[in-house]
This record gives structure tokens, C-alpha cells and sequence, in this order.
């Protein structure tokens, strides 16, 4: 996959395919707007993936054993780790309401071991369909056989941390287990993660790897509705008590909220476009294309081109 | 190592943004395009115009030249009324087009 497919739009509607209500997914420009997106279920963080080892190795001395506590599964499929990561960070949140399909694909595997637990997600008619609704809308690159073409696309990885029980983990479907990473809590958990991802973030940043960091989040046209009903409350309160400075400021509280749920409410409508291109099928709109300016006579002028800017690009990789 | 080999052309060049952005404000050529939008974007020119300046559109001509090039296309092309044999890269592919074209062209006269 490209970075360009995953993020926060692919994640919300990966969600919304689920049937998972309540939540969506953002990303995370600076580790200092953490709070501001509180209550965080979980995070991703996704970097290009350089092949070999699984992620374990940065934390040698951590407990890998295996929990029953922690819906762990081994990653099967190399491209199914964004469906994968977000599974993670789901089937560990007791606090999210999963929706009958996949609450009953839990109960039906937790009993299993991680390699099954992968396998059962790879084999899931649920998550499968919803995975490949996303993987390509065009039937040639279904397959993982495309590796064959001559220019590679960039591979993504992708590490969950999750708070489950008390304690801090990292999950990666490439590593033998769950990485415990010592006791948290709900409260101070993102203060835990922090120092953990800061490492990878230098690690990535001096070896010039491009990485993206994404948290689940609850819903959040749910959290500034709330809020605004809280402030009608006190809005009531003032009102009785004729506490005219606290008037102005509640007013100006909600006239603030009321601008984020319309701004969410853009954002949700530019998330589908992006989706709905993201999916569709190109070839017959760039075929008539093709066939518009072969009409017209221009073809082959725009095959000169190309031709041009091939040789251009060639000799420049050669000068680095 | 190219080998005796020419270097194949990108789609992405072919149909940049800069040469085909000014098409597509002729009404003949935005309504034989509108059909194969994805159902809801808005039939106009100034839509089409942002469809073809999206990541998603570089992403799905990256994609066919890609395919393209590792010849998977067969029975796509046949779909298209192509030779199969025009799925050995992109310029073959759009040579194909190119004659189909021509061909289309010489029956209309005739």
C-alpha cells in the first residue's frame, strides 16, 4: 500500500465497514496534541517497512509471553496489516461497542493461539471483504504476485500500543508475542507511550524512513455533543443566577463547539470522496482518455513526452 | 540494467494534469468522460478537473502502467477490443489505442 491510501480516511471507513460505531481515527501531527484528542483507545504507528526483523528487537528485555488477557494474532498476509492494526487496537478496547459481526468473531477465536488467531482473521469472510474493498478496486493487483513490476511500491508496517489491564503493549503481527512494556493506566497511559514512540520517531527520522502516527479516538461529533449539553446545563444555571460573565463565556463555549461539528461534518464529506476515488475503477475513464486524444490526434505528441521525461528521470537517478 | 531494451513511458506523463486540464472545459469531451466518474461526484468540469489533479487518479495511472508493464492485461485488453499483445508495456498499449482509433476512423469514412 501507499502512504497516500491509508490514512485517517482509509482507517475511519475500515471502521464503518466493521460496523464499528462510535469511533474514528485521526492523525497525530505532534505528540503534543495527544491530549487534545482525548479519550484515545489506541495508536498506530506506521513506517515503511525495511523487511526482516519484527519490531521486538527495539525492546530486548521485554515479557513477549502470551496473556489471555491480550487478543494477540500473528500477521499471515504481509498486506493486510492496516486492516490488521486496527483489529489490534478493537478486539483489546472492552469500552468499544465492536457490533455483532466482529463481537462474535472474537468469542469465536479467543481461545485460539496468535498463529490461528491469524490465520482465522485472513480466513474471515467479514474482514476479508472489508480488507479487499480496500486493497485495490482494480482486479489485476488483487493478487500479491504484482511484485514482479519493475518499480516497487513502498511497503507500510504498522505497530499498535494499546493500554489493556494495567498494563502498556505494543502489538506487532511480527513479533513472536505481545511486548509488555510495564504497568499504565487508563489516566496516564499516553504519558507511558510517549518515550517509547519518541525513540522510534528518532530512530526513523535519522535513517530518513517516512513514518505516520495515528490514533482511535472516540467519536467526535459524540464528545462535542456532550459537551454542549453539559454547557446548556450551566447555560441554565447562569441564567437563573443572572451571572451575566459566565453567560458570554458558555455562549462562546458552544459557538466553539458547534464550528468543530460542522468542521468534522466536512471533513467526514471529504473522507468519502477520497474513499469512493480510492475505490473506483480508473481503467475505462483513462482508457476514453487515450482514445479521446488518439482522435484528436495528440497522442502522439503526449507519447514524445513521456518518452522525454522517462529519459530525464533515468539520466538524473543515474547522476545521484 | 536496461539491456538493448527502450525504457517504457509512465501514464502519469501521458495524462498529466497540465495537458489534459485544458480538455476537459470542451463540453464534447467532459460528457464522454462524466460516464465513467465514480457515481457520486458531480457531473461538471470543475469536478472532473479535481478528480484528475487527485493522489487517487496518480495512484490508479500508476497502478495501470505498472500492470501494463508486468503484462498482466490480457483479458482486460481483449474487453477493450485490443489485442491481447498490446498489454506488453505502455507504449504498446497506447499504439494499440492509437490504431484502434485510426481503424475506427477509416470505417467511419468508408
Amino acid at each position: 500500500m501507499v502512504l497516500d491510501r491509508i490514512g485517517s480516511s482509509v482507517f475511519t471507513e475500515l471502521i464503518r465497514a466493521f460496523n464499528v460505531h462510535g469511533t474514528q481515527v485521526e492523525e497525530v501531527w505532534s505528540l503534543d496534541t495527544l491530549e487534545d484528542l482525548k479519550p484515545i483507545y489506541g495508536l498506530i504507528f506506521l513506517f515503511k517497512w525495511q523487511g526482516g526483523n519484527d519490531s521486538s528487537r527495539l525492546h530486548p528485555d521485554a515479557d513477549l509471553s502470551i496473556d489471555e488477557n491480550v487478543y494477540f494474532a500473528k500477521q499471515v498476509i504481509h498486506n493486510a496489516c492496516a486492516t490488521q492494526a486496527i483489529l489490534s487496537i478493537l478486539l483489546n478496547c472492552p469500552m468499544i461497542n465492536l457490533g455483532t459481526d466482529l463481537e462474535s468473531f472474537k468469542d469465536f477465536t479467543k481461545e485460539f493461539d496468535p498463529d490461528n488467531k491469524g490465520l482465522a482473521m485472513s480466513n474471515s469472510e467479514l474482514i476479508r471483504g472489508v480488507h479487499n474493498s480496500f486493497a485495490r478496486s482494480d482486479p489485476f493487483m488483487m493478487d500479491s504476485s504484482g511484485s514482479s513490476s519493475s518499480e516497487k511500491e513502498d511497503i507500510f508496517h504498522f505497530i499498535s500500543y494499546v493500554p489493556i489491564q494495567g498494563a502498556l503493549y505494543e502489538l506487532d503481527g511480527l513479533s513472536a508475542g505481545p511486548v509488555n512494556l510495564g504497568p499504565c493506566t487508563e489516566d496516564n497511559w499516553l504519558e507511558k507511550v510517549r518515550p517509547v514512540i519518541e525513540e522510534r520517531m528518532a530512530r526513523y527520522t535519522s535513517s530518513e524512513i517516512r513514518f505516520n502516527l495515528l490514533a482511535l479516538i472516540k467519536n467526535r461529533d459524540e464528545v462535542y455533543r456532550t459537551r454542549i449539553q453539559e454547557i446548556e446545563g450551566r447555560l441554565h444555571h447562569a441564567n437563573d443566577t443572572n451571572n451575566s460573565l459566565e453567560l458570554m463565556q458558555l455562549r462562546d463555549e458552544r459557538e466553539d463547539l458547534l464550528r468543530q461539528i460542522e468542521f468534522e461534518r466536512i471533513k467526514f464529506k471529504r473522507y468519502e470522496r477520497e474513499n469512493s476515488l480510492r475505490k473506483h475503477n480508473f481503467i475505462p475513464f483513462i482508457y476514453n482518455m487515450i482514445r479521446i486524444l488518439a482522435e484528436r490526434g495528440e497522442l502522439q505528441a503526449r507519447i514524445e513526452y513521456a518518452r522525454k521525461e522517462t529519459t530525464k528521470r533515468i539520466r538524473e537517478r543515474r547522476r545521484e | 540494467p536496461e539491456g538493448g531494451t527502450r525504457p517504457d513511458v509512465n501514464l502519469q506523463d501521458v495524462l498529466s494534469p497540465n495537458a489534459i486540464g485544458p480538455l476537459l472545459n470542451n463540453p464534447e469531451i467532459s460528457s464522454a468522460l462524466f460516464p465513467h466518474l465514480p457515481s457520486n461526484i458531480e457531473r461538471s468540469p470543475e469536478e472532473l478537473s479535481a478528480v484528475v489533479n487527485s493522489p487517487q487518479f496518480a495512484q490508479a495511472l500508476q497502478s495501470l502502467s505498472l500492470a501494463l508493464q508486468s503484462g498482466q492485461l490480457g483479458p482486460l485488453l481483449t474487453q477493450l477490443g485490443l489485442d491481447p499483445s498490446a498489454g506488453n508495456g505502455v507504449e504498446a498499449f497506447l499504439r494499440a489505442v492509437q490504431e484502434q482509433a485510426g481503424r475506427r476512423q477509416r470505417d467511419h469514412n468508408d
